[in-house]
């Protein structure tokens, strides 16, 4: 069987030291995701759901085995893992992380440049394109610092996707924001996800009512996978929390 | 007179060169002894209410009011007076100083007011703020990591050494930020109940705890729920205890 | 209180690199403070004691012709004796007085010559009985004895110890005195106040012991010397204390009077002892220490608040989040205020004492290395001034107190929302395109998003993170190029000086002016081989003044001689020309007598009334004032000194013949081993009057000697501007990358490789430097003029001011290396961030 279109887990670890303590943030998983979906993972703090996002895009180290698309990212070594960050994931932050020195459509630029070969030109194209695809091309001047926390995330989202990655990675992306604000990002996430079929789309959320919007909902309590359930999705204009 | 009057308040801020409406004409009233939840999603207003009542930060516009005095027209030096003497915070991320040990954590804030001897008068001497600060991590349960330094706790340890800090005060207001926002389901219902034991009822404390989860809504005797920075909702309840609180 | 006291201990421990670097520029800013103002009052006590316990005299007068042969050069000593204890009688303000003779003639040392003074007195006190001091003027035995008691009439000496020094004379050596050469026996070596520099007039402006050198003589072994048994010629005259310059001069010009109208004796006018020319210029020179020990420690511990002021200014931002804590539990401003103020008194006062300790450590050492390097014969006692001590700790700790408290107090918010609200990014971000990249876009040039774009708008994010980067390096750049350039100017002015100014290879100078120079130029000229140029000089001193100034200055004044175009000096001109009929000025004589070309100025000279032979010249004069237009005005090494036409000089002083006392000769490819050859042949074939034949390189390293202490000085402020330099780059480089941490690991985690990111912070680093070197270079030139025209503003040398290309290209390699090696210790810890941690970090 081969792997193309899907991202898995094989008993991946992840203990924290902290202090004294161990922590045991994510035991034993084994997951198979598969691409073109929504996958909400849902728990509440502590529960693990960042970490596991973390482990995807190799900003955190693990035990275990993880697979995407072929591509095995734990026996990666660093500079191959910046490489897959690079091109492979989109990452939307909880607190935006734009970089403040530029303005919107740069902020787009930087992740495209990063990760594609295209022209100047192209560039420029591609990433105008995304930010009118985030209701954002009026503002695409704007530096982070003239952003509502709603528009800079969806200056974020725009980053994550315009570079075609084959992960995107949302960590609590409306954490931070207002319930109005919060559902047009969310929206902006679930019409990316509809258009690319060969994005595998993770949001980590401790709002249930959020985990509306995906097509899969994966439920994790203290380190562990406590249910993972298919459903049909909600638009996110109509969810209200 | 409610202990704790809020009225027509409002308040907008400047993040950069963005403007939020943060509070949008609240009209509040808290009783003492009261245990207060404000429940509501992210940006609605909820830290805004809670800095304005603790003294924290002043509205644009409105008049906050605790225990007759007129909080939102004291000058800075006076709101530090009145956040001194009155007011326990305990923040969402903890926030204790991390150059200070568990211990040196809660002197530090006893530090400011000494503490009541039983001839009335007020010790500033060492031993005895040392003494009191050791009492409180006891209540929390960490004495025996008073020497550790921030760094070396976990979340739901540094968070029981926030709330004895926030309480070594003994304050007559305790306010609590989503004191259990990064903390784990166990942990954060253990800080809960700590909060609940050492205020509630028999202190005559009055408690303000901003959330954005509902679970947590049944622990208040008063439940105010806040959207785009008006209240939405507002109601008493009988509350349920901490520990059969579940989410 | 407890905690608070543990927080800013905790603080200062958790950056200790750091707030050392600033610890160490106080100290050594404190440890400076001490050691040069303590010097400063050590030697003026050793000095005031030296003048009081050697009783230094009041004022001196000389007869109105010392020098000379006739009735106005000698007094008879017996009546002169009379005469002042008649006066002393009436003037009960007289202590004592001495009868002396003081008198130039030339040394025949190791079978060399050259010029020196005579002092001459008696060994017997008014009552015939044996003294082993003088009543007036003093010495210190040194090494060797005083006069034996029988040595009236012998041949003996006392050296003056920097003569003794220069050649290494020890007693029981000979020393041949006199155009005749004889010898006398060396009985010790003595240090004296009127001696304490080496300097016998203000004309000479090189006072090397080679060229002036002071013995003391026997006063009867002295008067059998010269010929005039019986006989002195100057009045040296001890006041009561406490008397002031006025009073003094007031008796001196009694005693003048008295004996001028009573006993028809002809004096010149007196010297008071503020005027005498070795303490006059003692004065200078520790005045000069003195103004050097202020500025220096200002300088430095100026940019130690600059450093303290960017490193708490930074600090209070990056711990918006504590102070707003502390607020919400209710500490007050004014408590927070004190508590970072607290971390930097605390690196003020680690500062203070290890600058003050190693300031007591380094006073046995500071100021005997000043009075060594002005080679002074009386040791300094070292004491600790403890005035000086706590003024050092005071402004150690002000520095502390003012590069605190202004960045502190202007970052702490009113209100504890604020500070927790707060994200340090956003603050560091004013969000607009700086205005290069707008002026380079209308060039069509558009860096890439992810190359220099990102540098670009790193280095203009915010104005007060621009200004601060920029500081560190101007501080770096200036105090290099400052330090080197100090060096440069220096031997700049000394090579132009030798190479261009003085344009000879050879020189003669004569014991006796001979009145035939040019017969005796010619000859050298047709007899010795090699010799392409041949001129000569009338080298004297003379008092310049004019109608714009009250004051008047002294000057060497050179009558020089146009040989067939050949001057032996060449002018770089500032203004002006060459024009025998006029004079040439220095821009410091000029400047101090506020005059510009074509005014005129006075010259005070002597003019030949009675001619006694002319050879050698002996002959009586009067002073005169003459009047001279300027007709160039000239900037050069050599600053005290005028220019004017030979014949000009000798038709207003009515001197005989041709008179000359220099002789300037210009070789054809000369190399030592030839001028050697060529000096030797002069010497064997000629050598009747010559009393030095000097080449080039010989006076520069006299010159170079006595530059030691200025040079010194130089090299210490280059030591200090580099260690200033590394601990103010070092600071400002760390925060800057530590304030951006988590935009860091951002863009780590989207993707961005190691390289890009270390290439990203170098380019900025690369900009920050490039750009503080441009203010840098700036600040350097104006604090190099400081330092060089209003510190060490002395008017007998004038230092072109220079900075060379390679000194602005080494202080920029020097700052970028510093900038480089401590860009590394952040990046690292940048790079090997948890990217998981320092992406959540929540900062609203």
């Amino acid at each position: 069987m081969s792997l193309e279109g899907i991202v898995t887990l094989e008993n991946v670890n992840r203990v924290y030291h902290m202090g004294d303590h161990e922590i045991h943030a994510l035991k034993d998983i084994s997951l198979s995701l598969e691409t073109g979906k929504l996958v909400v993972v849902l728990g509440p703090s502590g529960s693990g759901k960042t970490t596991l996002l973390n482990v995807l895009g190799a900003i955190d180290k693990c035990d275990g085995k993880i697979t995407v698309n072929d591509l095995e990212i734990t026996r990666l070594g660093k500079k191959q893992l910046t490489k897959y960050r690079r091109k492979k994931c989109g990452f939307i932050f909880q607190f935006f992380n734009l970089l403040p020195v530029y303005n919107a459509l740069e902020n787009v630029e930087y992740a495209i440049e990063l990760a594609t070969n295209l022209s100047r030109k192209e560039v420029t194209e591609r990433a105008t394109e995304y930010l009118r695809k985030v209701g954002l091309f009026e503002k695409r001047f704007h530096f982070p610092s003239q952003l509502s926390g709603g528009e800079q995330q969806r200056v974020a989202a725009a980053r994550a996707m315009a570079k075609s990655p084959e992960l995107l990675l949302c960590d609590e992306p409306t954490g931070e924001l207002s319930v109005n604000e919060g559902k047009k990002v969310l929206t902006v996430i679930q019409n990316m996800v509809k258009e690319r079929s060969d994005v595998l789309t993770i949001l980590v959320t401790h709002n249930q009512k959020i985990a509306a919007i995906g097509d899969t909902i994966v439920r994790l309590r203290s380190g562990e996978v406590d249910s993972i359930e298919e459903q049909t999705p909600i638009p996110a204009e109509q969810l209200s929390w | 007179m409610a202990f704790i009057e809020l009225s027509d308040l409002s308040k907008e801020y400047s993040l950069g060169e963005t403007k939020t409406v943060a509070l949008d004409g609240i009209d509040l009233e808290i009783n003492r002894g009261q245990l207060v939840i404000l429940y509501g999603p992210s940006g609605a207003g909820k830290t805004t209410l809670l800095n304005m009542i603790g003294g924290l930060d002043v509205p644009n516009s409105g008049t906050v009011t605790v225990d007759e005095i007129p909080v939102s027209t004291l000058s800075a030096k006076w709101l530090t007076t009145f956040r001194k003497q009155k007011i326990g915070v305990v923040f969402q991320f903890f926030n204790l100083l991390s150059r200070l040990n568990a211990l040196e954590n809660i002197e530090y804030a006893i530090d400011l007011i000494g503490v009541k001897q039983s001839d009335g008068s007020t010790s500033f001497n060492g031993k005895i703020i040392r003494e009191k600060a050791k009492e409180y991590l006891e209540k929390v349960g960490l004495k025996d990591r008073m020497n550790h330094f921030p760094a070396q706790l976990s979340g739901g340890e540094q968070q029981r050494v926030s709330i004895a800090r926030a309480l070594a005060k003994e304050p007559e207001i305790l306010l609590a930020d989503e004191p259990t926002g990064n903390l784990d389901y166990k942990i954060g219902r253990n800080v809960l109940e700590i909060m609940e034991a050492m205020t509630g009822k028999a202190q005559n404390r009055t408690v303000v705890i901003v959330t954005h989860n509902p679970a947590i809504c049944p622990l208040g005797d008063r439940v105010v729920r806040l959207s785009d920075g008006k209240v939405a909702e507002n109601y008493t309840q009988k509350y349920t205890p901490a520990k059969e609180l579940y989410w | 209180m407890a905690k608070t006291v543990k927080n800013i201990y905790r603080a200062i421990n958790a950056h200790k690199l750091r707030f050392l670097t600033i610890a160490l520029v106080i100290a050594i800013g404190i440890t400076s403070f001490n050691g040069m103002i303590t010097a400063f009052v050590h030697m003026t006590r050793t000095y005031d004691q030296a003048f009081e316990d050697h009783n230094m005299a009041s004022f001196t007068m000389q007869t109105a012709n010392p020098g000379g042969s006739g009735e106005d050069a000698w007094i008879d000593y017996a009546n002169l004796t009379k005469f002042l204890n008649e006066f002393q009688e009436q003037e009960p303000r007289v202590k004592a007085y001495e009868l002396r003779i003081v008198h130039n003639t030339v040394f025949e040392i190791r079978g060399i010559r050259q010029n020196g003074q005579i002092v001459a007195m008696s060994t017997q006190d008014s009552g015939g009985n044996y003294r082993d001091q003088p009543d007036v003027n003093g010495y210190k035995i040194i090494s060797g004895t005083p006069f034996p008691e029988l040595s009236r009439y012998q041949n003996v000496c006392l050296v003056e110890a920097h003569l003794a020094e220069y050649w290494k004379l020890d007693p029981q050596e000979f020393i041949a005195i006199g155009d005749t050469s004889i010898p006398f026996e060396i009985v010790g070596v003595i240090g004296s106040p009127e001696y304490l520099i080496n300097q016998g007039s203000f004309a000479d402006i090189m006072p090397s012991p080679r060229r002036f050198g002071v013995v003391f003589l026997p006063l009867k072994a002295a008067q059998s010397l010269l010929g005039v048994e019986g006989r002195v010629n100057e009045i040296s005259v001890l006041l009561k204390e406490g008397l002031s310059k006025n009073s003094r001069e007031k008796i001196a010009n009694n005693l003048k009077l008295f004996l001028e109208t009573n006993y028809d004796l002809k004096l010149s006018e007196s010297v008071d002892i503020d005027n005498q020319a070795s303490y006059w210029l003692l004065r200078l020179d520790i005045e000069e220490a003195r103004e050097f020990g202020i500025v220096l420690p200002i300088i430095i511990l100026g940019m130690a608040m600059g450093g303290l002021y960017v490193l708490l200014g930074r600090m209070v931002v990056a711990e918006r989040k504590d102070i707003g804590v502390a607020q919400a539990l209710g500490y007050d401003r004014k408590t927070i205020i004190l508590q970072y103020l607290g971390i930097s008194m605390a690196i003020a006062v680690v500062g203070t004492i290890i600058g003050t300790i190693l300031g007591l450590l380094f006073l046995s050492y500071f100021s005997p290395f000043y009075v060594d390097m002005l080679t002074i014969p009386f040791t300094p006692e070292v004491t600790i001034e403890w005035p000086i001590v706590i003024v050092g700790v005071i402004i150690g700790l002000l520095t502390g107190l003012v590069g605190g408290y202004f960045p502190v107090r202007g970052s702490i918010q009113a209100l504890p929302a604020e500070s927790l609200r707060f994200d340090p990014s956003l603050h560091i971000t004013s969000g607009k395109i700086p205005l290069i990249e707008r002026i380079l876009n209308k060039f069509k040039i558009r860096p890439k998003v992810t190359g220099l774009r990102l540098p670009i708008r790193n280095f203009f994010r915010s104005k007060r993170r621009t200004f601060s980067s920029v500081f560190a390096i101007v501080v770096s750049v200036s105090l290099i190029s400052m330090a080197f350039g100090m060096m440069e100017s220096m031997d700049r002015s000394l090579t132009f000086y030798y190479d261009v100014s003085e344009d000879w290879d050879l020189r003669i100078d004569f014991s006796e002016i001979p009145t035939n120079a040019s017969q005796i130029a010619r000859t050298i000229k047709q007899k010795v081989a090699g010799v392409t140029d041949i001129t000569y000089h009338l080298l004297s001193g003379a008092i310049v003044t004019s109608s714009e100034s009250t004051q008047g200055k002294q000057v060497s004044l050179v009558g020089m001689n146009d040989s067939n175009g050949y001057l032996g000096h060449t002018f770089d001109f500032e203004a002006g020309d060459w024009n025998p009929d006029g004079i040439v000025l220095s821009v410091p004589v000029a400047e101090g007598l506020n005059v510009g070309l074509n005014d005129e100025v006075k010259l005070e000279l002597p003019r030949l009334t009675k001619l006694v032979s002319t050879t050698p010249l002996r002959a009586h004069f009067e002073l005169v004032n003459i009047t001279f237009q300027i007709n160039g005005i000239i900037d050069e090494f050599n600053g005290l000194v005028a220019f004017v036409g030979l014949d000009h000089l000798v038709e207003v002083s009515n001197f005989p013949g041709e008179p000359a006392n220099t002789i300037l000769l210009k070789i054809e490819n000369p190399t030592p081993e030839r001028l050697e050859l060529i000096r030797e042949e002069i010497k064997a074939n000629y050598s009747y009057n010559i009393r030095n034949i000097a080449t080039k390189a010989e006076q520069r390293g006299e010159l170079l000697d006595l530059l030691d202490l200025l040079y010194n000085i130089i090299y210490i402020v280059a030591i200090f501007a580099v260690l200033l330099s590394c601990a103010i780059i070092y600071n400002t480089i760390y925060i800057n990358l530590q304030e951006q941490q988590r935009e860091i690991a951002t863009l780590l985690t989207i993707g961005t490789s190691n390289r890009k990111l270390i290439r990203n912070v170098t380019v900025e680093n690369t900009v920050i430097t490039l750009l503080g070197t441009v203010f840098g270079l700036i600040l350097g030139w104006i604090m190099l003029w400081f330092f060089m025209r209003v510190i060490l503003d002395m008017e007998f040398f004038r230092i072109k001011l220079f900075i060379s290309n390679n000194t602005i290209f080494t202080s920029f390699i020097l700052t970028y290396i510093g900038v480089l090696i401590t860009q590394f210790f952040p990046l690292r810890s940048a790079l090997n961030l948890n990217l998981a941690e320092a992406t959540k970090e929540r900062v609203v």
